[in-house]
């Protein structure tokens, strides 16, 4: 008999968002990672789903302040149906995890008894489903967390009519949360090996830690995180979804994507190559942030070269767009290179012979070992004798 | 512009002067107060001080002759030449200005022109302090000489630049523009740097530098925690592990310890009865023994005893043998002895009896010697009586010795001679007749008896008649009377000391003597050889033994036994017969004697040998029976405790089964103890306690970590480590992209600022070099070869010189010594003149008022040489001295003030 369920993971409640500066727009960000379990919430009831299935990664920190364990237990209890979940490797189990703190505990039992944790690699035999967890006990292992489910079939003891889940957090060939994170590094580990697991055995595997929506197998998916925490990358990644999974024994499951995210991550990139595209590049930058300005992050990759004087009106118009976006990342590499009129202006001045002979010294450094302290300081002595 | 000439009237010391000016070379020389001064003076203010000027700076030119004081100063400005006249009398002063080409001005209007001619922007002076700006670089006051002219040069330094460029050097000069942004890079610089470069404190870069810093630490502090957290994380899954495996291996071990015990509390009682069947058997064994010990006494003493008595049997035949032998031995001892007893008193009176002859024999030989010796004392005594007689017969006469004769008859020659030699030299006096008394020396002269004259005599006749008489031969005559006065002094002294008369009777006194003591040497001889003074003692000993011998013949005699007693030989040779017969009988019965005592002596010893062989004899016996006796009693008394032979051998048999019972049951306990190996086991034991000991360790110390590690992981929610760290991370980001900002910023800033510097200082020696070349050109003619020259003139209070002189470091002008700041300041001056020259159709005046103040004569000469390069590049050279003879070498025109009366 199928059921519904939601597939879902990486929530990574708590995420410190620590490059964004501004504290009211980092708290912005990390409030609206919570503001997204309701519309999962609202979805559980849309589509009348059986369970939530959470691949790993609730919270970002093995460690979460007090204030983001109780509010991820309120938003869970709310959802009203069971919502199993693995531990990531964000919020990995072992010894002194969150998931023992005395705190969690009393939180998930007062508010969030539909809170099942899966600590232990061994089934689970649900009303209406058979749950395979590969829960990650460390941050990092070596050991492919799904390895014991193939052993789990010599002795089946399960009910033939149930679909049978695997819930696993990791990477697979090719897709590893890590590669596009700002604080993480890649380092290959916990790795899932789909090829293990022998097919006509189970009905869909739910996976977690790649952040965009990504169908790996026939019946391997990665959720992705429902709102997006980061700058992504690659053509067809596609953050901030939920899947919505119709299962059966034996049957191909139905998967349906459900956007759920909010905030808009941009990327941008532009190279210079004359001071007269300038006006064009602002023009489609705007084009691009449109009227979202507040709720828009922007990755911005600066190239190429301008004149004195442009490249202060770049520096002006970065200064307000930094103001204005909820986060700008930028990878400014564009180089100052005066102008042949600035270049006259500067070096041609028999009535200033200081100038022009500090001016004439610059220029001719732009072309040495320290060409960008020389740049700046033409722009430096330019804005002097405005 | 050169000056010509000056007139100088009623002005201070001067009544009336006019100096004449040569177009290079002046001197004006004076001794002190002669107003050298005030003719420098003179020609500033004419050219220089408004010619109304009042108040202290007019009145100070008062002069003391009364008057006005009066300036006339002719100089050629661009091939014309000029008079200024100037009457500086206050609000009544006046000016004139003249041209050879007709201009003539006055007042107001005559010193704007002069102005213009002298190039003067600043125009004419009111006061003091306004005239001593006024050509400061040429006019060196009395007093200035050794201040740094730098300052002055300096604030001529448009006029500088605008001349070097003129001559077509590259001098150039910053605008407004150039200072404005050098101020504003310099104003931004200073914001990052402090003086010496170095960031400042609370800079924004040193702002970023600590924040960037306090991110590291934080950072660091956040990797700390977080490794803190994951060993803790790692050390509760290592210690459970531990823990896990020790609670399993435990059990399976407390097992094994608890069956070594059980094994090992039944070897211990094992072990307890084997000490205890040892002991048992101990006992039996020595049971046994003692047993058989006891037996074998027995029977062994019972064989001793037979032994001994079979011994005995033998040894008393032998002891009666030996008492009979004994009693034979002492019978032959008792005849032997009685044999020699006898023949020992017939040996006695044998040797009585030749004592006796003996005696005699000696008493008749003393007796004998005795009368030859009584006989030879008669004869000595008759010698005796002689030689009394002679020697009382020499001892009265006197002692004269053959010497003493000699000596006598030399002494009678003498005189003879003496007498001859003074009857030869005297005068002789003799009385043939006289009636009258003849006296010679108070003695009357006899007739017929002549005398002699041996000295000074008075001669007297009669009454009345007195003669001196001298005889003649001066001293001889006086020395020969002395001389034989002398000798027969000697003679006389030596006779009476023999108390004789003459010499003669001396010779016969010796003769007798000599008689007499030859007859006694003679006798003295024969009385000797007779042994005359032995003789006496010698006799009296021959008496004494001739009584002695007579005592002992007596003696002899009455010893022995009265019906013995021989008759007395009447002789020595009856003696000596009766003698040899003692003698003969005396030696046979000796010889008796002698064999006699040797045969009583064997059979004494033989009876000795054999009481001793008969005591040895029966001593063994004695001790035979004493053993055997023994032997019987410990034989018996051991029966009386082991019982006899029967007895004993049934209680041998019984101990003896005891012994192997025993045996049997300790071998079947050592078998089983070594069954069970306790030593093993208490290994086992001791091994297991320990394996126990350390799980035990090991689960207390696993717990305590686990407890330690929980309690690191324990979290109260206040913080999220994960997320600090990862804040402490971005922060650490941030800070160091905001310190890379800043230090780039700082380093463009610092880029600027010393370009500036440079540029600035490139631009600033575009015109101080000409001029530090030109101070090198004069200085050298001081300093020799070599010196370099660097001028800042940025600004006169910048404004400095430095010099280098070959292999010595550079040094400012204030280091110099006074001399050398005089005269490195006349160098930058005369350089200074000689480049602003070129305004002045090549030509400048320039005055030294006693400007070499601190030079020695040598430096003069070469002060000369710098002057005169000065005056040869177009300057025109004014010296004023107190020492002219100084200057001599300067070849100049010498105009000499004299004293004022």
């Amino acid at each position: 008999m199928p059921i519904t369920f939601l597939h879902t993971a990486d929530w990574q409640l708590g995420k410190p968002y620590a490059r964004v500066a501004d504290v009211t727009k980092r708290s912005r960000l990390q409030n609206e990672r919570f503001e997204c379990l309701k519309r999962i919430g609202d979805a559980v009831r849309d589509y009348q789903a059986a369970f939530v299935l959470v691949a790993g990664d609730l919270f970002d920190s093995p460690s979460p302040v007090n204030a983001t364990v109780a509010r991820a237990c309120e938003a869970i209890g709310r959802m009203g149906v069971p919502v199993w979940v693995i531990p990531g490797n964000h919020d990995h189990g072992g010894p002194g995890s969150l998931w023992e703190q005395p705190f969690f505990v009393s939180q998930r039992e007062q508010l969030a008894p539909n809170l099942r944790v899966l600590l232990t690699p061994e089934p689970v035999i649900l009303e209406n489903a058979v749950v395979f967890p590969a829960p990650l006990l460390r941050r990092q292992d070596t050991a492919d967390p799904t390895a014991w489910i193939r052993a789990a079939f010599d002795s089946p003891e399960f009910p033939t009519e149930l679909p049978r889940i695997v819930l696993a957090h990791g990477t697979i060939q090719g897709f590893e949360s890590a590669q596009d994170d700002e604080d993480e590094e890649s380092k290959g580990l916990n790795r899932i090996d789909l090829s293990r697991l022998t097919e006509s055995e189970i009905d869909y595997i739910a996976l977690g830690d790649w952040h965009g929506t990504k169908q790996v197998a026939p019946k391997a998916w990665y959720s992705g995180t429902p709102e997006i925490d980061r700058f992504p990358r690659g053509e067809d990644n596609d953050p901030g979804n939920i899947l919505i999974v119709r299962a059966g024994r034996g049957q191909a499951a139905l998967v349906e994507k459900l956007p759920t995210g909010n905030f808009r991550w941009n990327e941008f990139s532009h190279r210079f190559s004359e001071d007269e595209g300038f006006d064009a590049f602002r023009a489609a930058l705007d084009a691009r942030i449109g009227e979202w300005g507040q709720d828009s992050l922007l990755k911005l990759s600066l190239d190429g070269s301008l004149g004195i004087e442009t490249s202060q009106r770049l520096a002006e118009l970065i200064e307000g767009l930094d103001a204005r976006l909820l986060r700008m990342k930028l990878e400014d590499r564009v180089s100052i290179a005066p102008t042949a009129e600035e270049t006259q202006a500067l070096a041609k001045r028999p009535a200033d012979p200081l100038i022009e002979s500090v001016a004439g010294q610059l220029i001719a450094m732009t072309g040495g070992s320290d060409a960008e302290v020389a740049r700046l300081a033409l722009r430096e002595l330019h804005a002097a004798i405005r | 512009m050169r000056l010509l000439s000056l007139t100088v009237r009623n002005y201070r010391i001067h009544r009336d002067i006019t100096v004449e000016f040569d177009p290079s070379r002046n001197l004006i020389g004076g001794t002190n107060e002669t107003g050298k001064s005030t003719l420098a003076e003179a020609i500033h203010r004419a050219l220089f001080m408004r010619h109304r000027a009042g108040g202290e700076l007019q009145q100070s030119m008062v002069s003391i002759h009364g008057g006005t004081p009066e300036v006339k100063l002719s100089f050629e400005r661009a091939g014309e030449i000029w008079t200024v006249e100037k009457q500086f009398a206050g609000p009544r002063g006046s000016a004139r200005l003249r041209s050879e080409n007709g201009i003539s001005l006055q007042g107001d209007a005559a010193e704007e022109k002069l102005a213009e001619v002298t190039g003067n922007s600043d125009g004419m002076a009111n006061r003091l302090n306004e005239l001593t700006n006024r050509w400061s670089h040429l006019w060196v006051w009395q007093g200035t000489a050794g201040n740094d002219a730098s300052s002055h040069a300096a604030s001529r330094r448009d006029e500088l630049v605008q001349r070097l460029q003129q001559q077509g050097l590259a001098a150039v000069m910053q605008s407004a523009t150039d200072e404005r942004a050098r101020e504003k890079i310099r104003l931004i610089y200073d914001e990052i740097f402090t003086r010496t470069g170095a960031v400042k404190a609370n800079s924004r870069l040193d702002l970023a530098n600590k924040t960037l810093a306090d991110a590291n630490t934080a950072l660091t502090r956040g990797i700390e925690q977080k490794q803190r957290h994951e060993s803790a994380v790692s050390e509760q899954e290592n210690a459970s592990k531990i823990l896990a495996d020790s609670i399993t291996a435990l059990p399976a071990k407390r097992d094994e310890l608890t069956a070594v015990n059980a094994s090992l509390t039944k070897a211990n009682e094992l072990r307890a009865r084997h000490e205890r069947e040892e002991l048992l058997l101990q006992n039996a064994t020595n049971n046994r023994s003692q047993i058989a010990v006891a037996d074998q006494q027995i029977r062994d003493l019972l064989n001793q005893a037979a032994t001994v008595r079979e011994t005995l049997v033998p040894a008393e035949a032998k002891l009666s043998i030996l008492a009979d032998q004994e009693k034979a031995a002492s019978e032959a001892a008792s005849a032997a002895e009685l044999a020699h007893r006898a023949i020992t008193d017939a040996v006695r009176t044998a040797r009585q009896h030749h004592d006796l002859a003996s005696a005699c024999v000696s008493r008749f030989e003393k007796s004998a010697a005795h009368e030859v010796l009584a006989a030879k004392a008669g004869d000595i005594a008759v010698i005796e009586e002689s030689l009394t007689a002679d020697r009382e017969a020499l001892s009265k006469l006197p002692v004269v010795t053959t010497a003493q004769l000699e000596s006598l008859r030399k002494l009678e020659n003498q005189i003879g001679q003496a007498e001859s030699a003074l009857n030869a030299i005297a005068a002789g006096i003799e009385l043939i007749s006289s009636d009258q008394a003849v006296l010679l020396d108070g003695q009357p002269l006899e007739s017929g008896n002549p005398r002699v004259i041996t000295e000074t005599s008075e001669l007297t006749i009669g009454g009345g008649t007195r003669l001196r008489i001298q005889p003649g031969g001066g001293t001889s005559l006086a020395e020969s009377r002395r001389k034989l006065d002398e000798l027969r002094k000697k003679l006389t002294t030596a006779l009476d000391q023999l108390a004789i008369q003459t010499p003669a009777e001396a010779a016969e006194i010796l003769t007798k003597r000599q008689v007499i003591e030859q007859r006694i040497s003679k006798t003295e001889s024969r009385l000797q050889d007779l042994g005359a003074r032995e003789l006496a003692a010698t006799l009296a000993s021959t008496m004494n033994d001739l009584t002695a011998a007579s005592a002992e013949v007596d003696h002899r005699r009455a010893a022995l036994p009265g019906d013995q007693i021989p008759e007395l030989p009447g002789s020595l040779e009856a003696a000596r017969a009766s003698q040899i017969g003692a003698r003969e009988v005396l030696k046979k019965a000796e010889s008796q004697e002698q064999s006699l005592l040797a045969v009583a002596d064997a059979q004494r010893k033989a009876h000795q040998d054999k009481i001793r062989s008969l005591q040895t004899t029966r001593e063994s016996l004695e001790a035979g029976r004493k053993t055997l006796s023994n032997h019987e009693n410990s034989a018996r008394i051991l029966e009386q405790n082991h019982g006899d032979a029967t007895t004993r051998s049934a209680a041998l048999a019984a101990a003896i089964h005891a012994e192997t019972a025993a045996k049997t049951t300790l071998d079947a306990t050592t078998a089983a103890l070594a069954e069970l190996n306790p030593d093993m086991l208490h290994q086992q034991g001791i091994r297991l306690t320990r394996v126990i000991s350390i799980e035990e360790d090991k689960q207390r110390d696993a717990e305590t970590r686990i407890a330690v590690a929980r309690n690191t992981l324990a979290l109260d929610g206040s913080t999220d480590p994960e997320a600090e760290f990862l804040q402490a991370k971005a922060r650490q980001a941030a800070a160091a992209e905001e310190k890379n900002r800043e230090q780039r910023h700082a380093d463009s800033t610092a880029l600027l600022h010393r370009l500036f510097s440079e540029s600035q200082s490139a631009i600033s020696e575009s015109v101080t070099q000409p001029i530090a070349d030109r101070v090198a050109d004069y200085l050298e003619c001081l300093f020799g070869r070599g010196v370099r020259v660097a001028v800042d003139l940025t600004s006169p209070s910048q404004a400095s010189i430095q010099l280098t002189r070959p292999g010595t470091p550079s040094f400012t002008f204030d280091s110099l010594s006074g001399g050398a700041k005089e005269q490195v300041a006349a160098a930058l001056r005369l350089a200074t003149a000689e480049i602003l020259a070129a305004n002045y159709d090549g030509g400048l005046p320039i005055l030294f008022d006693d400007a070499f103040a601190y030079a020695d004569k040598d430096r003069i000469q070469s002060l000369q040489t710098m002057l005169d390069l000065a005056a040869t590049r177009g300057l025109q050279v004014i010296v004023l001295t107190c020492t002219p003879a100084d200057y001599i070498g300067l070849g100049a025109r010498e105009t000499r003030l004299t004293p004022h009366l």
